[in-house]
């Protein structure tokens, strides 16, 4: 159990998938410019990933191994993603056509969001069990979506903030995010080596 | 041959297991949608400019097949893609609208009318007007820096070498985002067939008005006399042509002390 726990941290703080691995940024700096529209992608990502994790895992053991086929594992993962995000946008239309609206086209794009494919890989990678893969898909997408959410509240301020005229936009979120990065290094003392 | 064949057969039952769940949730999570928004939504040109008033293009072609916006209301569009709303919407439009433009009333550039003082501030027209009244010696004159470009979504504003916004015509959609940028209001929206206007805001009595600016309208009343239409009515010492009655005698043109009435 402990290292159930132990799972969550890591992918939520010290192995952060944005800050830490620099995985899927293209939505990190596309919809983080509104708390809500982050909420969203955040929660799309969040079910994508978990999934993905139990839908990959179960592959990986029962299929490619057996059959020797583990050289098809990224072509496999990607069509389990790819399935995965239609699903998703399938759900979100049926039940909040605004949501759909306000994500654009950053929804269909989680398909080729490096880093639900990279939670996918190195579930394998690091031999996690089971459980543990979906712990560590559950986590990395809420490690995600508190990325996307500090960026999102911070970037609403720096709207009103006196930036210097040559850093606006682009650049200023890219030294902002660096920053942030900086301080997530912080949480690498929260698990002992 | 035996693992290009497993190989295959493993991704064919991956693909198909993944194709049934989405079909089965595809057919469960059915929205229906109106087929003609999608159809309206190809027709309009997608450059979510928003000036029919409705969030993008999406926003508009909803709205139409709800039935709150008019099919000639994508302005960017103009009567191509009217005609084309029209057809999927069953509708016949209405016969040809004029194309409208926005106009400068104001013709006083750097050489008609000076600073009063020299501005160094931030270059906005919005900033320049806060700081006594703008720099412009004519307080009602054009300040010459430009809002009106920046916020043009069509770009069909430049600015020229006499410090004054050029529209070009037939750019222009005529979505009046320059009528509200302008800190004073100088822009008007009037119909490309309209041949004189008067060039100039000015409500100042003649003599002030003269000193602001050279081709200042001094509101004399003389292209109200000459007028054979008296489509031309005085106020606040500024003359105002009214396109309807104006049967573009020229006479106001010709008549006129400072040279403010211009044709387009």
């Amino acid at each position: 159990m402990q290292k159930l726990y132990l799972i969550i941290i890591s992918a939520v703080l010290v192995n952060n998938f944005i800050l830490t691995k620099f995985l899927g940024i293209c939505p990190f700096i596309g919809v983080s410019s509104q708390i809500d529209a982050s909420i969203g992608m955040g929660a799309a990502v969040i079910f994508v990933m978990t999934i993905a994790s139990l839908v990959t895992w179960l592959i990986q053991t029962y299929l490619l191994v057996p059959f020797g086929l583990e050289f098809l594992q990224t072509i496999s993962f990607i069509l389990v993603v790819a399935s995965l995000v239609q699903l998703c946008e399938i759900i979100i239309n049926k039940v909040s056509p605004t949501l759909k609206n306000s994500l654009g086209i950053y929804l269909p794009l989680i398909t080729t969001n490096c880093a639900v494919l990279g939670v996918a890989i190195l579930n394998i990678r690091t031999g996690h069990s089971f459980i543990e893969s979906i712990v560590n898909g559950l986590g990395s997408g809420i490690g995600f979506t508190l990325a996307l959410l500090l960026m999102a509240g911070i970037r609403e301020r720096l709207d009103l903030a006196p930036v210097p005229r040559a850093l606006k936009g682009a650049p200023i979120t890219f030294i902002v995010a660096g920053l942030l990065s900086i301080a997530f290094l912080g949480f690498a003392a929260l698990i002992p080596q | 041959m035996k693992t290009i064949i497993i190989s295959i057969l493993g991704l064919g039952v991956i693909g198909l297991v993944a194709g049934l769940i989405l079909g089965y949730t595809n057919q469960k999570f059915y929205r229906k949608v109106d087929p003609r928004i999608e159809e309206i939504d190809e027709a309009l040109p997608g450059a979510n400019c928003g000036a029919c008033g409705y969030p993008g293009c999406r926003g508009f072609s909803e709205a139409v097949v709800a039935g709150k916006a008019d099919v000639k209301g994508c302005l960017l569009g103009g009567e191509q893609t009217t005609c084309k709303i029209s057809k999927i919407m069953g509708i016949e439009a209405n016969k040809k609208k004029e194309k409208i433009v926005a106009i400068l009333k104001c013709g006083g550039g750097k050489e008609q009318s000076p600073s009063k003082f020299d501005y160094q501030g931030v270059q906005t027209c919005q900033a320049a007007q806060t700081i006594g009244g703008g720099f412009k010696a004519c307080t009602y004159g054009c300040l010459g820096l430009g809002d009106c470009v920046i916020v043009c979504p069509v770009d069909c504003i430049k600015m020229d070498e006499n410090g004054l916004p050029q529209v070009e015509y037939e750019k222009c959609i005529a979505c009046g985002k320059c009528l509200k940028a302008c800190p004073r209001t100088l822009f008007t929206l009037l119909p490309i067939s309209t041949k004189y206007h008067v060039n100039c805001s000015s409500k100042d009595k003649g003599a002030i008005a003269r000193k602001a600016c050279k081709i200042a309208c001094i509101g004399c009343g003389i292209c109200v006399k000459k007028c054979p239409s008296e489509a031309i009515t005085m106020k606040d010492f500024l003359a105002k042509i009214n396109p309807k009655k104006c049967t573009k005698s020229g006479k106001c043109i010709k008549a006129c002390p400072t040279k403010c009435i211009i044709q387009m």
